[in-house]
């Protein structure tokens, strides 16, 4: 599945407040619930693997990459991502403080490759990384992933 | 061939993103996937088992791997693939050199 298909425009969100890095994970689980991309117990299993595996989901500087099983209710495979209006720690050495969750709801393994593969497209680009910074509205957040 | 894992908590996420710079990087610097090198995405509590001459992964996991008979490598920004090139590929070619002549 390619990000047009994995992003949709309800499951962006930018200038959140959130209080924590609990906080930001529920907040980027909350638009996949709503969405009904996954069942309400994914948020609480993204929260458990970070706790599990420590912060290594801040996979860039500034940038976390929660995600949990798909049997931890993945309905549709899908990305959520949502801007931070203040960022937040996660207790990441290296990449502390988190501005942008980007959620994985992923089916099975083989299927989210092409996805990943355009998110990492996107986030390693350091001209999109300040787009991502500076768009104003979440069609504009979008926008810099899809085009 | 020299066999590098890509480590992350589960496999899902984290190390595919290594997985899929490392074999953008490789393959840039003329090395061929599944001739050369193969790369395998690993989570912490099979990466042990790979029995890899590489393990690529970030600090987090790099503890936790412990006292391992290969080369570990840790990266900070796993989409930087600049970041993947200037730590990985020195340790590639020498490993990558020392496998040609077995």
């Amino acid at each position: 599945m390619n990000l047009k298909q994995l992003i949709r425009p309800n499951l962006v969100a930018v200038d959140v407040e959130v209080k924590n890095w609990q906080d930001a994970i529920r907040a980027a689980g909350r638009l996949l619930i709503n969405d009904g991309a996954v069942e309400e117990r994914f948020s609480d299993a993204m929260i458990r693997v970070a706790k599990e595996f420590g912060p290594y989901i801040v996979v860039a500087p500034g940038i976390a990459l929660p995600h949990a099983r798909p049997e931890d209710g993945v309905i549709n495979a899908s990305i959520s991502i949502l801007r931070l209006k203040t960022p937040v720690e996660f207790g990441n050495k290296d990449n502390d403080p988190v501005y942008l969750v980007v959620a994985l709801a992923a089916i099975d393994n083989r299927q989210h490759i092409e996805g990943l593969s355009g998110l990492a497209d996107v986030l390693g680009d350091e001209e999109k990384i300040k787009d991502i910074k500076q768009a104003q509205t979440k069609e504009k957040l979008l926008e810099v992933f899809l085009n | 061939m020299v066999k590098i894992s890509a480590v992350c908590g589960m496999g899902l996420g984290s190390g595919l993103l290594v997985k899929m710079g490392i074999d953008k990087v490789l393959e840039n610097n003329g090395f061929k996937s599944r001739d050369d090198f193969l790369v395998e995405v690993a989570d912490i509590s099979t990466a042990r088992g790979m029995f890899a001459d590489i393990y690529v992964t970030t600090t987090e996991f790099a503890e936790r791997l412990g006292d391992i008979n290969a080369e570990v490598i840790t990266v900070k920004n796993l989409f930087d693939k600049k970041e993947i090139e200037e730590k990985l590929l020195d340790t590639f070619k020498k490993v990558f050199e020392k496998k040609k002549k077995k």
